[in-house]
């Protein structure tokens, strides 16, 4: 696994580890019910403290991307269809929102966009 | 179980008063107590362990009151002081060999591991070493014996930042067992923004905060603006700032300012500083 | 307990235990070979007497002086022992150097009619009172204060006695004189009066013992 935290940037340093995990789970670099390393470990690895990679797992724990066994450890939870579904809605979400802003400051219409977004949607099919 | 709980800590001096200080170190978290030199810290920790007489309130270590039994309860303390203690005549072996006879858990074979690991000479007298190498074996002592809670006071003033580095790398090591926990005081702010869990700001005695030191980073942010924007915003949002003829850099909440303004994170230090500085001068 | 005396021994060794072989062989040579009283009374008993009350004192020093003090304070030993091993070294290195000289003396006995029993006891309560009372003098208030006031303290005690001494001899004198036979029966006045001396030393040993204990329990190192 695979971990880089980047002090300077804005964002907080268990978002970061709650995003690059969540990522690498949706993408398949970290498999069904594979283990992860434990919260202490993680945070003496990455030189961080214990109590930021505890939100960022029991974050990823809520959202169901982990699941915890007790004296064990964490694992990957089984892919969720679902779950995944939700997770690329949201992101779809999100970059429809940047290119409306976009849109507005060149003053492009709905239909623009929609016959942009069209043209697209065929030139991959 | 908290290893360590103050609660209303009271000290007085003829000059100088410690005042009501309260704080919790959970078990397995490291705290680190920053503040400026005379401000209460090394006193903070000498009333925890009992070098000095506490006038009002409770010191419990492991969840037992620190006057009570205090010698059971230092076999599982490992502490270094700003002076490292051993009588300058002495050397490494026969530190050991004291050592070996103070302590039920002695591990004689993780001492001499930490000797070499550190390069300590064995025959030395202690009064040829370096201050590095002082603190080097403080360390190696205070771990040797498999200790519970390592309270380390200004335990890194003097030394270079290599050593300090090592230093950070083994207060690391050794949390990764969640039974220890580190109380660290320094005015080095950089190398506890490093490795804390929990910050604590002594200053004149008083206890200005003490807080996960993640909630720190998101609570507080700094900003650059103008004096005519500066004025515009809610003073209660800032902590402290800095003005100069191009304009104004501030700490604030984050609750507090429109999301609209730029912010940069913080670093532990230059809120402490800006905290220390005061308010809004 | 056994940790704070390893400390003391390997200080000691380093520190006082220098001192401590030129006091044996000079005292031992003046015993031997003296035929003054000055001599016979000052080096072996008064003097060297001193050196072993200071004992626990200069290794406090060395500890404050060091760190140690604080150190071993957060260490798994009681304030109470750490008192006791200091008072402890001085009694050991006195009784050692005690029957050390016991020893030269009675050699000293048989080979010369100069010297008798009588003598060795006088000297033998001189040295108790010089190996004890500085120790309950200073280590108190080196405890409570420090090393340097409680042998200032000493200082001054020394020459107020001196003086004390020096003011009640006239008297004593006196009063000697009107009971001479009695009194000066070989000597007895003089030894009735160091004999008192000795056991008042050895009882405000004991309670400075209790004393220096209470005081460095309470104590902010």
């Amino acid at each position: 696994m695979n971990i880089f935290i980047d002090n300077k940037s804005g964002s907080p340093i268990y978002d970061q580890i709650y995003t690059q995990i969540k990522e690498q789970i949706i993408s398949g670099a970290l498999k069904d019910d594979q283990a992860l390393p434990s919260i202490r470990n993680l945070a003496k690895d990455l030189r961080i403290s214990v109590i930021t990679t505890k939100r960022a797992y029991d974050e990823l724990e809520k959202e169901g991307f982990i699941y915890t066994v007790a004296a064990k450890g964490c694992f990957v939870a089984p892919k969720n269809v679902e779950l995944l579904r939700e997770e690329n809605l949201k992101a779809i979400e999100e970059r429809i929102g940047e290119i409306v802003k976009l849109a507005k400051t060149c003053n492009l219409s709905c239909k623009d966009i929609t016959d942009m977004i069209r043209f697209e949607m065929e030139d991959r099919i | 179980m908290n290893a360590v709980e103050v609660n209303d800590l009271c000290k007085e001096y003829r000059d100088f008063t410690l005042d009501n200080i309260s704080f919790n170190l959970p078990s397995g978290c490291i705290m680190g107590l920053i503040g400026e030199n005379g401000a209460g810290k090394s006193t903070t920790i000498k009333l925890i362990l009992n070098i000095i007489k506490r006038n009002k309130g409770t010191v419990k270590l492991f969840g037992r009151d620190n006057l009570d039994n205090f010698v059971e309860i230092a076999e599982d303390l490992g502490v270094v002081l700003d002076e490292v203690g051993f009588s300058e005549k002495l050397n490494a072996v026969q530190v050991g060999k004291i050592m070996r006879n103070t302590y039920k858990k002695w591990d004689q074979k993780v001492y001499e591991e930490y000797l070499d690991r550190f390069s300590l000479p064995l025959k030395k007298k202690f009064k040829d070493y370096s201050k590095g190498m002082k603190m080097k074996l403080g360390i190696a002592v205070a771990l040797s014996h498999d200790p519970k809670l390592l309270i380390l006071d200004e335990a890194t003033s003097g030394l270079d930042p290599v050593v300090r580095d090592e230093l950070m790398d083994i207060i690391t090591e050794f949390t990764r067992d969640e039974g220890h926990s580190v109380l660290m005081s320094s005015h080095i702010v950089s190398d506890l923004e490093k490795t804390c869990d929990y910050i604590a700001f002594i200053n004149n005695g008083k206890l200005l905060l003490c807080e996960e030191k993640d909630r720190l980073y998101e609570k507080y942010c700094i900003i650059h603006c103008t004096k005519e924007t500066f004025s515009e915003l809610d003073s209660s949002a800032f902590i402290g700032k800095k003005e100069s003829p191009y304009g104004i850099e501030a700490i604030a909440d984050r609750s507090k300012i429109p999301s609209s303004f730029e912010m940069s994170s913080i670093d532990i230090e230059k809120l402490f500083i800006f905290m220390v500085k005061g308010a809004l001068t | 307990m056994k940790g704070l005396i390893k400390n003391d021994f390997f200080v000691f060794k380093r520190t006082v235990a220098l001192a401590l072989p030129i006091n044996y062989v000079l005292s031992a040579l003046i015993i031997i070979f003296s035929e003054t009283d000055e001599l016979l009374y000052t080096f072996p008993c008064i003097y060297s007497g001193m050196i072993l009350g200071f004992i626990p004192a200069a290794l406090y020093s060395e500890d404050k002086r060091s760190g140690w003090n604080k150190y071993n304070a957060v260490m798994p030993y009681r304030r109470r022992d750490y008192v006791i091993v200091k008072y402890l070294f001085g009694l050991v290195a006195s009784l050692i150097y005690i029957l050390f000289i016991s020893c030269v003396i009675l050699i000293k006995v048989n080979f010369s009619d100069w010297l008798d029993f009588d003598d060795y006891l006088f000297m033998l309560c001189i040295i108790v009172v010089c190996c004890l009372a500085p120790v309950a003098i200073i280590m108190p208030i080196a405890l409570k204060h420090s090393p340097q006031v409680g042998f200032l303290a000493f200082g001054i005690s020394c020459l107020l006695i001196g003086f004390l001494c020096g003011m009640a001899s006239g008297y004593l004198d006196a009063l000697f004189e009107e009971n001479v036979d009695y009194w000066y029966n070989g000597g007895r006045g003089s030894f009735i009066i160091l004999g008192s001396v000795a056991l008042i030393s050895v009882i405000l040993y004991i309670i400075s013992w209790f004393c220096s204990i209470k005081i460095y329990e309470k104590a902010d190192l």
